[in-house]
């Protein structure tokens, strides 16, 4: 009863319309390969952290287990780390765009050019060694649909 | 006002601060005393021996291998027609680091990435594969086993191989590596078994060379995976010492065989030669001159042969860019020169285009080229430590000296090398460096030529990358069931048994009873179940 | 939007992970909307045990999480865990590392691990994780294990909404958390000294004994177990001491249920006050009352009464 009431004057910090309050968006990190160099992911997650980003980091996963994150955490946005073939990348984005179709995907990593653009195609964003940190935060902003603050 | 320069730019990696020029008086005293020595003698900072590499070259060593045995062979075979004067063999990462067969499901969910990175074997008859008509007897090989917890299986194929091919294991040269830095700091496994207990197999194996393979280097740390991962020059040296006490304190209290001998088989090390020229030649400089320091401070060991430090060298894979990888012929050629300015045994360099994927044939040929060039037209071969009184160079190497002791100290109060990768101190530092480095980068502050500026591209060539071949998996799993179908099982089984023994008594030598479950053919998966069972796994510090 | 909840709330309450999912981040995003909802749920709550896990960082929780699960799910059918993390205060971002180490049971259906960060509150938990948790229990999900880091007085807050709280140490804790063992020895039921293998294993249990002895009033003694959780020591017997804790609070689910109930009745009132104060003090009303030039005590006590006249007002109409 009094929620009707509270959303009515205003006062409900979800009624996103009248609210000034900044919704946590979520991302999930995730490698797709065995291989554990952890630097190149370490530093983006830091970054994506310090830009206000809960990132939850699951480190080397399967497509059914990055499947499962991304479902049970309810993130907004998937950064997969690619270090071996794309084919097992792409098995994992091709699970989660199969449940979850509206949460956008982006890529990081050893990724050849051929393998990148076959991602591209895909909707996938891909950030090769050397991408730029403001790069990457500002793809997160726009991929999430996140309101600057 | 005149813009000032970044300060930055005027600092070491290690956080040295560098005048604009240097004179004698810059050179600390206590390290004055030690310029004029000569190369092979004590402080050994100025090398190996007085007529370095006009006696011997350095060894033109490469990483090497993909795909199937057969695969991994024949681009080794390439690389020594080519000029390679030893060989490694690389393992799968996936299999081989976790100690996994093929058909384990962390391996089958990513059956397309199995052999991307070396080839996969699972048992002796892989490794016989991979060794056919390799120089076993004049080379010096890597058998693979770079990670401590697969090197006993890796050494034991490799040995049983050679065994059976005729040759005396009392006269083959080579190592494993088996390597803490490389999958507890740098490249973390998705599972492996408590340092403690890995401390242990590398202790079995140092015992077992020192026993019955004289000439093997049992253990090789690589500074190489701790630099790669952003520890500073002075931290890659302070905790290559703190790990080279672990194996020597626990040799010392088994007391088994002679301490010397210990000592000569941790005595081959890796490291990592970075772009930073004068810096990373006087690294290796100072690692000589600290060998031999803590050999006899520590051990009382002063034997030239023995406090004189071996290295291998590996250029920095992570300098090598994405963007522009033909960049990377020219970058690997000024960090191998840096190595060689520094005096080095032993060299690798990585691929222009290792920021893509592993080596193609291509780029593995230039590595090797790189060194042909270096040894056949520059007469750097000539002269036995080139930068050897350099006041620059003579001061460096003495304050990366200071500097390291100090890092080792700090190690040493945090419990020693190994506490110090269970609490993930080291991998903090690591990352604070990495932070710095990419901030410097993202900032402006460092610039990198085809990536930060200089983006121009005009070159005509796509690096594409290699991507190996695409029948490892299935080939693999063929042979893993054939050889579960041909092999003697009971004794197959036994030997299993008896290996589950040792591993899980304290005092007894696991490499015998590894020696025998390779000869019966007993898997590399069932070996890694083995040591799950008994050791439990590592509990990974850090985030990842 | 309210539609939207409840057509959520009827999914989760079918099971519908997706749904429940969502949920949680509704109640994370406000935890006003999120006790509202709880309220809503009241009905179907009291089923669940909460066990909390707390400790200093690195003391090996999750790792301890990972290996009680399996054996938990021979008297639990499923298990939620919620890992808690500390909120960067500058950013506000986190990085949430729990689910890593909780491999264990990652492709079962009877296992939901939800990482949250603390968003600003202190004592350990997020503003809505008893809320997540009454979600859970409505959920039907019989065993909610809340891991939080603790290295003081602030995980008392974790022992007011489990039901068990089991506190994580290491051998050495007593040179490392001088400071903070009081804090600490208050909130536990049951004590591990996890990664026993390590040295100091005995002086560390026996400085735990001495703390746990200075406290009164409690109706049990906690017990302390060794365990090293990387090699599933001791984890057998640590679920055994778990499960008998909770059996003996079995007989108190009534209790523990009110106290709940209470706990949320709490909670919301003072939201709702909160909030209302937060309204009512941007009014020209209040501005005009408390800026008035006050000669005897008198005034200000009639001013004060106009206050929470407009205050009451203001909550009636709600």
């Amino acid at each position: 009863m009094f929620l009707e009431k509270l959303l009515a004057i205003g006062m409900f910090p979800y009624n996103s319309e009248a609210s000034n309050t900044m919704e946590q968006k979520r991302i999930l990190m995730a490698k797709t390969g065995l291989d554990g160099h952890w630097r190149g992911p370490t530093i983006v997650a830091r970054a994506l952290r310090d830009a206000g980003y809960e990132v939850i980091m699951i480190g080397m996963a399967t497509g059914e287990e990055i499947l499962r994150a991304c479902v049970d955490e309810d993130v907004d946005l998937v950064g997969l780390n690619i270090g071996g073939h794309i084919n097992v990348a792409l098995r994992a984005i091709e699970a989660i765009k199969k449940e979850r179709q509206s949460v956008p995907i982006f890529a990081g990593g050893t990724i050849t050019p051929a393998s990148a653009r076959e991602l591209n195609a895909l909707g996938v964003e891909v950030y090769p060694p050397g991408s730029s940190l403001t790069d990457i935060v500002e793809a997160a902003d726009r991929l999430t649909q996140r309101k600057q603050a | 006002m005149k813009k000032e320069r970044k300060y930055d730019d005027m600092t070491s990696a290690a956080g040295i601060k560098l005048k604009p020029f240097y004179t004698q008086t810059d050179i600390p005293q206590k390290h004055r005393n030690f310029v004029d020595s000569a190369p092979g003698q004590a402080p050994y900072h100025r090398g190996s021996h007085e007529t370095g590499y006009r006696t011997k070259p350095w060894r033109i060593f490469q990483l090497s291998g993909y795909g199937k045995p057969e695969d991994e062979n024949e681009r080794i075979k390439f690389l020594l027609k080519n000029g390679e004067t030893g060989f490694i063999m690389e393992h799968d990462r996936n299999t081989a680091d976790h100690c996994y067969n093929v058909d384990h499901p962390e391996v089958l969910a990513r059956r397309e990435d199995v052999g991307l990175t070396g080839a996969v074997m699972q048992s002796v008859r892989d490794t016989a594969i991979c060794l056919d008509g390799l120089p076993i007897g004049t080379s010096f090989g890597h058998a693979g086993g770079a990670v401590v917890q697969h090197a006993p299986f890796a050494l034991a194929a490799y040995w049983t191989v050679a065994n059976r091919l005729g040759y005396d294991l009392r006269k083959i040269a080579g190592t494993g590596q088996s390597d803490f830095n490389l999958t507890y700091l740098g490249c973390i496994t998705k599972q492996q078994i408590p340092t403690k207990a890995g401390l242990r197999l590398n202790a079995d194996i140092i015992e077992f060379c020192g026993k019955e393979m004289p000439r093997w280097v049992p253990v090789s740390i690589a500074g190489y995976n701790g630099a790669d991962s952003g520890l500073t020059p002075d931290q890659e040296l302070g905790s290559l010492f703190a790990n080279a006490v672990e194996y020597l304190d626990e040799i010392k209290k088994r007391n088994s065989i002679p301490l010397e001998l210990a000592a000569k088989g941790c005595g081959g090390v890796s490291f990592r030669a970075s772009i930073r020229i004068f810096e990373e030649a006087a690294k290796m400089r100072a690692a000589r001159l600290m060998w031999g320091e803590l050999l006899s401070k520590r051990y009382d060991i002063t034997e030239p042969k023995i406090a004189n430090l071996r290295i291998h060298c590996v250029t920095a894979g992570s300098k090598m860019t994405y963007q522009q990888p033909l960049n990377n012929i020219v970058r690997g050629t000024l960090m191998a020169l840096s190595a060689v300015l520094g005096g080095v045994q032993s060299l690798g360099v990585s691929g222009y285009d290792e920021a893509l994927s592993i080596p193609s044939e291509h780029a593995h040929q230039m590595s090797v080229r790189i060194q042909q060039i270096l040894q056949e037209e520059t007469q750097l071969t000539a002269v036995t430590d080139p930068l050897g009184g350099s006041f620059y160079v003579e001061t460096l190497t003495a304050e990366l000296v200071e500097k390291s002791w100090e890092f080792y100290e700090e190690i040493q109060e945090q419990g020693g090398y190994l506490a110090c990768l269970d609490s993930g101190w080291l991998h903090t530092k690591a990352a604070e460096n990495q932070h710095r480095e990419f901030m410097a980068l993202e900032q402006g502050d460092q610039k990198l030529v085809g990536v930060t500026s200089a983006m121009e591209d005009i070159s005509p060539f796509e690096v594409e990358g290699f991507m190996g071949t695409d029948d490892a998996f299935d080939v693999a799993l063929n042979r893993l069931n054939t050889v579960k179908k041909e092999r003697h099982e009971s004794s197959a089984t036994r030997c299993l048994k008896e290996l589950e023994k040792v591993c899980l008594s304290e005092n007894v030598n696991i490499m015998p009873a590894m020696m025998d479950a390779v000869a019966a053919e007993v898997t590399l998966g069932e070996i890694g179940d083995v040591f799950r069972e008994a050791f439990g796994d590592w509990d990974v510090p850090i985030q990842l | 939007m309210n539609q939207d909840i409840s057509d959520l709330l009827q999914r989760a309450l079918k099971d519908d992970r997706a749904a429940l999912a969502r949920l949680l981040s509704i109640m994370e995003n406000n935890s006003v909307l999120a006790a509202e909802i709880e309220l809503s749920l009241l009905p179907s709550m009291g089923k669940s045990f909460v066990v909390g896990i707390t400790g200093p960082p690195g003391a090996g929780k999750s790792s301890l999480i990972n290996a009680l699960i399996p054996i938990a799910a021979k008297d639990f059918d499923r298990t939620a865990v919620i890992a808690v993390d500390p909120s960067s205060t500058f950013s506000q971002g986190a990085l949430l590392g729990d689910r890593v180490r909780m491999n264990s049971y990652n492709h079962s259906e009877k296992l939901f691990v939800r990482s949250m960060g603390s968003r600003g509150n202190l004592g350990g938990l997020a503003r809505s994780t008893v809320s997540a948790v009454s979600l859970f229990d409505s959920c039907n999900w019989p065993l909610i294990i809340i891991e939080t880091l603790g290295i003081g007085q602030i995980e008392l807050e974790i022992a007011e909404v489990a039901d068990i709280t089991v506190v994580v140490l290491n051998p050495g804790w007593g040179d490392t958390f001088q400071a903070n063992k009081a804090g600490i020895t208050e909130s536990g039921d049951i004590y591990v000294i996890n990664k026993s293998d390590r040295p100091g294993v005995h002086k560390t249990r026996i400085e735990l004994e001495e703390s746990l002895a200075l406290i009164p009033h409690r109706s049990r003694v906690p017990q302390i177990v060794e365990t090293i959780a990387n090699t599933d020591t001791g984890i057998v017997g640590l679920w055994h001491t778990i499960a008998e804790s909770l059996d003996s609070k079995n007989t108190d689910l009534k209790q523990i249920r009110e106290l709940r109930q209470q706990q949320l009745f709490h909670r919301l009132v003072s939201f709702k006050i909160e909030q209302a104060l937060g309204v009512a003090t941007k009014s020209s009303l209040w501005k005009n009352i408390v800026s008035q030039n006050i000669e005897n005590p008198e005034d200000a006590r009639d001013l004060l009464d106009n206050l929470l006249l407009d205050i009451s007002t203001r909550l009636r109409n709600y």
